[in-house]
């Protein structure tokens, strides 16, 4: 079983042109795993992708220079509230089997933070002079605590399933603390203004979600839909640099408002639409802004050992937790934390000024991503098969 | 209305984020002005569609309005913001202008179409510069201008007041969807004046840095500028086409980023030189549209995914842009003179085009119609102007704004008017077309008194068609099946139908009887229908009977020919039984435009090669124009076989196939029914009186009801179906008693031996089943009714039933399953249906059953008796939404407008996306 479109394959049009034969799988295959939307880390596009932006960047070709990366700074925002409109509808709570495979979830990323955020604090807290040694803790461990799997790897077993089911609702809490870490950390808010910020983000994401479901609801033209969803993805975005909410958490309560209103899928479709220029987009700025140093590379060693400890440790807590539903070894499947982990370094990055801590963790995030991912190819236990 | 609202709730949400926030950047404010534009600006279009005004004056005005000249909701920064997107766009737009025109396509109409571009070019050029001459003095430019200056000034004037609009032109042929002669005329009219525009632009802009600038330049230097700045430009543009094609052709990947970076690379090479860029984005259009046409297609469809969106918000900044007091400040009765002046010039030129070119001359409103709107590129020609030359270039600008801002406000209005003056629109227009098929939609027949009966076909195919047909007129051809037929044809075999209210012409084919055996019981049902479905019956192949079929279908083409006479409708071909009937039209009358839709699968091509005469059949296919499947995978299975059997070739996007010369455009447009049609019969209160008839004659007094309706045919699995009944009832003695279930079987083909015998073995098993399960004084397990229903009893019927079984062994899609769902206004009851139907690749909420894997379709049966109502009602909406948003209706048009936009399909698509209403 393949997902419908992923990474791998690439800009849908790119299969269409190449008359790339294969069965569509079915609506609820699609709509099971957020990883078939594409949204998983893939052994070479990722790579390459973040490759490329490495080459192109200012520390490579410099094609894409600085100004030329500020010139593209709207697009981030847009692809970030893309993207979290995106895992919004991933999510698909259907069943209390789903809300219980969420806790589980949210269980093995807490640990996973929590180890990340602990080596980080003891070990690393040096390497971020410029950042808050809590806050640069817990900045990190949001990186780390979300995983995608691999397309490729997709299990016709149920344990496999399972894990997958898993590690695809692990995202939700390293993009909540996320926004909380950067709304509190950055503006400098307290806790209560913070809190404000954030209900005021997600129901600006929850009214735009309904606007664009008010207006879907009215045409039955694909065209048109789409330019509400991208109408949607804009207003999202704009409103979310107004408030000083990342994108990617106002654009996850909107994808979470259309995932349960869309039963008809006449916009998440469209949605999934953008997917591929959402991941090519962020890949290839996520690796024009790293700038490699001793620095990033001892920060993205301690980064892939602490998040794989955390993920086994989380994995089989999670286990033990919700009475062996889980395989112990579920956290495997996502040992890289792929597009979810550099999406997050890069709202943070955004959220500092340029040079300091924020280009210190892009940097680390990119690398470690792409170090879990070879990573993830050597460790593939059969059970999950 | 809820359209109103959400973009209420947009206003409020900006509101709210801009008062309760700081002050952000410039970017939080672009964004929200970008969602707010395209939001706002599809609702706008939408609300003038209404007052049946193009939308693409919605998003114009819509522009205007929020601009930062009237209502400043979007302001001059955010204006700003905005251009580029329109750098982009105005790319983007030159490049479907040259995808546009394919020279194939136009073919032998290319002559008059140039020598009319040429005369109203011409006439046009020389009465504006005759006037503009004469009425210098009196225009805001430079009145003090004489000689070379003026001379220059005002040819710089005239090449800019003839350039138009291809973008609008296409959208409003696209929203109205217009076809026929002034469509086609006005597209290629508009797209090449601007090719010939932009050339003398940029060579008069060569001439006016030398003559007006002062600037000092040898000849040779001249001479190599301009070369540089025309040819290099299109030398460019054609490496750019090439290349692209190439890398579409081998590559293949990240194309929408590609063509993305083939944009900013064209609008930005050459910067120097002004105008190179749109120059360049034509001819890399043109290159690929003609020299490489996969490329091409590939190309369009790349557009369809991405131009939408940026043509928006366009429109809307070019509205945005349109200065209202520009009018003003230059006197609204100089602009107004000069409109009128430039519109009446042009319809000069039109008269002189249409007489040069021998056009008919009731074409010349019509096509005057098209040529009044101006945008993207007249716009990039005055800003270059402008650029260059501060002083007088600057007041032409404002000039032409102004002039812009009325043209473009009426020009879309006006087009459209000129597309209903000349028929051509969807709603006003006669378009006949011509629908061949084996069966009949009436028949005639006689009585057991003698008289003379009629009666409509009931299948859900015929029926879409008939009602096709009373919109589009026409001629529909079909095999004299009843035998009072001849008894009431008229003059060359036809008769106008329907007989209650006649709206076009059946036309009656007869063949005789033993011929019609081989043909339709032979080679078409013995041999295909147990081809393309994967049963156990083996095809049986005769000579006489592929003989007999290929002289049946020879016969159709004949008749088609004939009434075709001097007229060119387009003909649109019915399934397996005509298969070679465009091979022989086309030997006949070759640039007739030809459909065929297969309604059953098409085999896989190991399967294929069971038939002596395939090539023949996929060649006689290959002959039609359009050519569309059920499925993606019978679609797929097609393009094999013409690859492996006829070497043909297959053009990138896989839509389309290459074969002796000619182009097919293969699809898969999956049928629907009239959903419409089944609303109303349930919605009648006859249906409960109707229910209640047939539960007595059925004796339905079961509390549970099943139901299957099916033709009496071995592909169809009623056997199956009653082997997962007989578990069932063994399996639930609680069932016994308490379920009835009812099986339609509607005989056909009854002279074919595999037909007979599943006949028998149903009623062999029914009878079984009724004895071992059946217990006195309660309802019967299985109730068998052997004969048709007309639909408003099956409507009833299915209202009636809990569930619905369809058990196809291999079906292209089954309607029965999609009439159930149709029927179930009050969202109950279960649809129990074959993974080997075409209908469950999209009635996913359907149980999914394996007709040959009888335990669990027992289970499936059983599951569909215990489902809780509420599960129930959830997977019966969910797929009424299906079969509701792909009606009988749909699936025609999918076909028809696929076939008759064929020839100016490229920048219609860039205009509107897939499917879907345009712009």
């Amino acid at each position: 079983m393949t997902p419908v479109v992923d990474l791998t394959a690439g800009d849908p049009l790119d299969a269409q042109i190449a008359h790339a034969a294969g069965a569509p799988p079915s609506t609820r295959w699609r709509r099971m795993h957020r990883a078939a939307l594409g949204l998983s880390a893939t052994r070479v596009p990722l790579f390459l992708m973040l490759a490329a932006g490495a080459l192109l960047g200012p520390h490579g070709a410099a094609v894409l220079s600085p100004s030329a990366l500020d010139a593209l700074q709207p697009l981030v925002p847009v692809a970030l509230a893309g993207l979290g409109i995106l895992l919004g509808i991933g999510l698909d709570l259907r069943s209390w089997r789903d809300v219980r495979m969420l806790d589980a979830g949210s269980l093995e990323a807490t640990v996973t933070m929590l180890t990340i955020a602990g080596v980080y604090v003891f070990a690393a807290g040096s390497f971020a002079a410029d950042l808050p040694l809590v806050l640069g803790g817990v900045l990190i461990a949001v990186c780390g605590g979300a995983s995608t799997s691999h397309p490729a790897s997709y299990s016709q077993s149920a344990a496999g399933m399972r894990a997958l089911r898993l590690i695809d609702l692990d995202d939700i809490v390293p993009v909540i603390v996320g926004a909380v870490a950067v709304t509190i950390g950055v503006a400098r808010a307290p806790l209560g203004d913070t809190a404000i910020a954030l209900v005021k983000g997600a129901g600006v994401g929850a009214a735009l979600a309904l606007a664009g479901r008010l207006l879907a609801a009215e045409t039955e033209s694909d065209g048109e839909r789409r330019v509400f969803v991208i109408a949607v993805l804009l207003l999202v975005a704009g409103a979310a640099e107004y408030l000083r909410v990342p994108s990617l958490f106002v654009g996850m309560v909107a994808g979470l408002v259309w995932g349960a209103t869309d039963r008809g899928e006449r916009l998440t479709s469209h949605a999934r639409y953008l997917q591929h220029p959402i991941l090519v987009t962020l890949l290839v700025i996520a690796g024009a802004r790293v700038a490699p140093s001793a620095a990033a590379l001892w920060l993205a060693g301690l980064f892939v050992l602490a998040r794989t400890v955390g993920k086994f440790a989380g994995g089989w807590i999670a286990s033990v937790a919700f009475k062996r539903e889980i395989p112990p070894i579920a956290a495997v499947r996502g040992l890289s934390p792929g597009l979810v982990g550099i999406a997050l370094a890069l709202t943070i990055e955004r959220s500092f000024p340029a040079g300091t801590a924020g280009g210190l963790l892009v940097a680390a995030v990119v690398i470690g991503s792409v170090v879990s991912d070879l990573l993830s190819l050597v460790i593939e236990p059969e059970e999950l098969a | 209305m809820r359209r109103l609202l959400a973009v209420g709730v947009a206003i409020a949400v900006m509101a709210f984020v801009r008062r309760t926030s700081p002050p952000a950047g410039d970017m939080a404010a672009t964004l929200l002005a970008l969602g707010f534009t395209l939001m706002a600006a599809m609702v706008a279009g939408e609300l003038l569609r209404r007052f049946r005004l193009p939308r693409l004056t919605g998003y114009l005005l819509f522009g205007v309005v929020v601009g930062p000249y009237l209502g400043n909701v979007i302001t001059e920064g955010m204006a700003r913001q905005l251009q580029i997107v329109n750098g982009l766009a105005t790319v983007l737009i030159a490049f479907i202008a040259g995808l546009t025109l394919n020279f194939e396509r136009i073919g032998r109409r290319l002559r008059g179409v140039g020598t009319f571009i040429a005369t109203t070019l011409g006439t046009s050029m020389c009465g504006l510069f005759v006037l503009l001459w004469f009425a210098w003095r009196w225009l805001p430019i430079d009145p003090g201008a004489s000689g070379v200056r003026q001379l220059v000034m005002i040819g710089l004037l005239v090449t800019i007041a003839v350039s138009f609009s291809p973008t609008m032109t296409a959208a409003v042929i696209s929203e109205t969807g217009a076809r026929g002669r002034v469509a086609e005329m006005v597209l290629a009219t508009v797209v090449i004046a601007d090719l010939v525009a932009l050339v003398l632009f940029s060579l008069l802009m060569q001439v006016a840095r030398v003559a007006l600038a002062d600037r000092t330049a040898d000849d040779v230097a001249v001479l190599v500028r301009l070369a540089w700045e025309i040819g290099g430009a299109v030398a460019f543009g054609a490496l750019v086409g090439a290349l692209f094609a190439l890398y579409l052709r081998y590559v293949s990947r990240e194309v929408t980023f590609v063509l993305l970076g083939v944009c900013a690379v064209l609008s930005q090479v050459g910067a120097a030189q002004q105008l190179a860029p749109l120059l360049a984005a034509m001819s890399a259009g043109l290159v690929i549209q003609n020299a490489a046409v996969p490329q091409g297609e590939a190309l369009k469809s790349a557009i369809q995914r991405g131009a939408l969106p940026v043509l928006v918000v366009f429109f809307v900044s070019v509205g945005v842009s349109l200065q209202v007091q520009a009018l003003a400040s230059i006197g609204l009765v100089v602009v107004l003179v000069l409109a009128v002046a430039r519109l009446a010039i042009i319809q000069f030129g039109v008269i002189a085009g249409t007489n040069a070119a021998g056009l008919d001359p009731s074409l010349r409103i019509p096509v005057w119609s098209g040529l009044i709107s101006q945008a993207g590129i007249t716009l990039g020609f005055a800003s270059v102007l402008a650029t260059e030359f501060p002083d007088w270039g600057g007041r032409v600008q404002t000039l032409l704004i102004a002039l812009i801002a009325i043209d473009e406000l009426l020009g879309p209005s006006l087009f459209r008017m000129g597309l209903a003056r000349a028929g051509e629109l969807d709603s006003d227009a006669e378009r006949p077309l011509i629908v061949v098929s084996n069966r009949e939609p009436y028949l005639h027949s006689f009585d057991r008194q003698g008289e003379i009966r009629v009666a409509p076909a009931t299948g859900g195919v015929a029926v879409a068609l008939d009602a096709l047909m009373r919109e589009r007129r026409g001629i529909w051809i079909a095999h004299a099946d009843g035998a009072a037929d001849k008894a009431v044809v008229g003059p060359g075999d036809k008769l106008r139908v329907p007989p209650d209210a006649e709206s076009y012409e059946l036309r009656r084919v007869w063949v005789e009887r033993e011929q019609y055996s081989a043909y339709y019981g032979g080679f078409a049902n013995e041999g295909l229908w147990p081809l393309c479905h994967l049963v156990d019956v083996r095809p049986k192949f005769r000579t006489e009977d592929w003989s007999a079929y290929d002289r049946v279908n020879a016969r159709f083409a004949a008749v088609v020919d004939e009434e075709l006479d001097g007229s060119d409708p387009p003909v649109f071909i019915q399934d397996y039984h005509l298969a070679t009937v465009a091979a022989h039209l086309r030997a006949r009358r070759p640039s007739v435009r030809t459909a065929l839709f297969w309604h059953i699968p098409w085999p896989y091509p190991d399967r294929l090669r069971i038939c002596p005469w395939r090539r023949e059949i996929l060649a006689g296919l290959l002959a039609n124009d359009f050519l569309a499947f059920q499925l993606e995978r019978d679609r797929r299975n097609f393009l094999l076989a013409a690859d492996e059997e006829l070497g043909a070739s297959i053009e990138a996007d896989g839509e389309a196939v290459r074969w002796n010369g000619r182009v097919t455009t293969v699809v898969d447009v999956p049928i629907g029914v009239d959903y419409d049609r089944i609303q109303a019969i349930g919605a009648d209160p006859l249906v409960a009186s109707e229910q209640q008839r047939l539960a007595d004659a059925f004796g339905l007094r079961a509390r549970l009801v099943g139901l299957g309706v099916d033709r009496l045919d071995y592909t169809k699995g009623i056997p199956e179906r009653l082997d997962a009944l007989d578990r069932v009832f063994a399996r639930r003695p609680d069932l016994r008693g308490v379920l009835t279930f009812v099986q339609i079987g509607v005989p056909s083909r009854s002279d074919v031996a595999g037909y007979r015998s599943i006949a028998d073995d149903i009623e062999r098993k029914v009878a079984d089943i009724n004895a071992r399960y059946g217990q006195p004084g309660l309802p019967l397990p299985i109730v068998y009714h052997k004969a048709p229903l007309e639909l408003p009893s099956l409507v009833a019927l299915y209202r009636l039933a809990q569930f619905c079984i369809v058990s196809s062994l291999h079906d292209g899609m089954n309607l029965v399953a999609k009439e159930f769902v149709a029927a179930r206004e009050d969202e109950d009851g279960v649809l129990v249906l074959s993974a080997l139907t075409g209908a469950a690749q999209e009635l996913g909420d359907a149980l999914i059953i394996n007709p040959y894997d009888a335990d669990s379709f027992a289970e499936a049966i059983v599951q569909a008796v215990d489902m809780l109502p509420q599960e129930r009602r959830r997977r019966m909406r969910s797929m009424r939404r299906v079969v509701a948003g792909r009606n009988v209706f749909s699936w025609a048009s999918d076909i028809l407008e696929g076939l008759e936009s064929l020839w100016t399909r490229p920048l219609q698509y860039a205009a509107r996306a897939p499917q879907d209403a345009p712009v």
